[in-house]
């Protein structure tokens, strides 16, 4: 019950909608700092407030990436799904290679470094491959699927034949982007701008309002 | 001291552009020692994240070539030429980049000294195959597919960052032109901002946008994934 929970979160956590939200977010606070040091810095009529709130409103963007947030339990799961990912692209390579998907999963599994999924996935084989899967993380769709598709693979089909390759490859593209973690880092191509205009609409803002 | 050299070489045109950028601000503060102080934090930040940069690229550049040596190599094994014929053919895309190891000694052990990534056990695979004459049995379809992908994402990323940074570079430094035409057409504007507040915030806004740029585009080729 406990584990669903968890895995429940974690699917959450890596879900493409929250990482959107989170962008956005992060551009919001940037952009809100920015107004609100304009607004502090007219009505001071300094101009080091300006510098301050923005560059305290980009810490805080920074610190609302997920990537910058020291989440254990996230960065565990990334880790067990990159293995297994990495494992189902060995499986494939493999058959591919040997036209066989028996011979490349044994192949796969041979080729794994020494660990818990090395030693279930070698028990599972020595139980004539019943039994569950030891590939399963988060029991979201795309996994099931890929799962169901991989077991299917390996009990029904003789010959590896490209199309089957190429349709459990297309299921491995999605997911592999379920868990993109490739930072963003769209919003530090924009901090060079936001330097240089924040500081031209401040000397804008003050030459309009008659300060000079 | 070769990569620093290999780094003004190679880097030249946007070390000439950060260059004009950070002199450009001399034009902006009536007290010069401002201006050199806002130009030696740019020179010396830029920089440093322009070689990180250029470190990264050239890292990117040296796995693109070992992706092409592996394609090449089993195209080559695929189209039915011998083994070691298609190796050493296909080392011309290591040539610059990384040292070769001959054919014989990576059969007698197979392993992968190339920076292949995923591909490295589907080398090792070829190696041992060959060792048992077997490697022209195998199905490479999916294989030189995968690397042919592979080859055209990385070097259209390259290109299109680089393109990215020469042109971010070249509006920025326009962008200066046009703030330094307007300092020194309204002389008020330095006047007015030559307050301590004023010239620490606009000495470290255009310190730092040089800097801030290029570790922008470090960050974003260090982050890419690999295949």
């Amino acid at each position: 019950m406990f584990d669903k929970f968890k895995a429940k979160i974690a699917e959450h956590k890596s879900s493409k909608k929250l990482q959107k939200s989170l962008q956005i977010s992060q551009l919001l606070s940037v952009i809100l700092g920015g107004i609100i040091g304009f607004l502090v810095s007219i009505l001071t009529k300094n101009f080091a407030f300006f510098v301050i709130i923005l560059s305290s409103s980009l810490v805080i963007s920074q610190l609302l990436s997920p990537y910058n947030r020291n989440d254990k339990e996230l960065t565990q799961l990334l880790e067990k799904k990159r293995i297994v990912l990495s494992f189902y692209d060995s499986f494939l390579l493999f058959s591919s290679l040997t036209s066989s998907f028996q011979e490349g999963f044994n192949q796969a599994v041979s080729e794994l470094e020494i660990s818990d999924l090395k030693d279930s996935l070698v028990q599972y084989q020595e139980n004539s491959l019943k039994g569950d899967l030891p590939l399963i993380i988060t029991n979201t769709r795309i996994e099931n699927d890929i799962s169901v598709s991989f077991l299917a693979l390996l009990h029904d089909t003789e010959e590896a034949s490209q199309t089957d390759i190429d349709e459990f490859n297309s299921l491995l593209g999605k997911y592999q982007k379920e868990d993109d973690t490739q930072p963003s880092s769209s919003l530090l191509n924009y901090l060079p701008w936001i330097l240089i205009f924040s500081f031209l609409f401040a000397v804008l803002g003050f030459y309009l309002t008659g300060n000079v | 001291m070769s990569e620093f050299r290999s780094f003004i070489r190679e880097e030249y045109l946007s070390l000439l552009v950060m260059v004009l950028f950070s002199s450009l601000s001399f034009l902006l503060f009536l007290v010069p020692i401002w201006g050199i102080f806002s130009f030696v934090l740019s020179i010396t930040l830029s920089t440093f994240f322009l070689f990180q940069y250029h470190k990264e690229k050239n890292k990117r550049q040296k796995e693109l070539s070992c992706l092409c040596f592996f394609s090449s190599f089993i195209h080559q094994i695929s189209n039915q030429k011998g083994s070691k014929e298609s190796y050493d053919n296909s080392c011309k895309y290591l040539l610059g980049y990384q040292e070769v190891i001959p054919y014989e000694t990576l059969l007698e052990n197979p392993s992968c000294p190339y920076s292949l990534h995923g591909f490295s056990s589907g080398f090792v695979y070829c190696l041992t195959k060959d060792k048992e004459n077997e490697a022209h049995l195998l199905n490479y379809h999916f294989l030189m597919k995968k690397a042919d992908t592979a080859i055209e994402t990385d070097d259209s990323f390259l290109k299109v960052n680089q393109k990215e940074l020469i042109i971010t570079q070249s509006s920025f430094l326009f962008f200066m032109i046009i703030v330094a035409f307007c300092f020194a057409y309204f002389p008020n504007i330095r006047q007015f901002l030559n307050t301590y507040y004023y010239l620490i915030a606009q000495c470290l806004t255009i310190g730092l946008v040089f800097p801030t740029l290029y570790m922008a585009f470090w960050l974003s080729l260090r982050g890419r994934k690999h295949v």
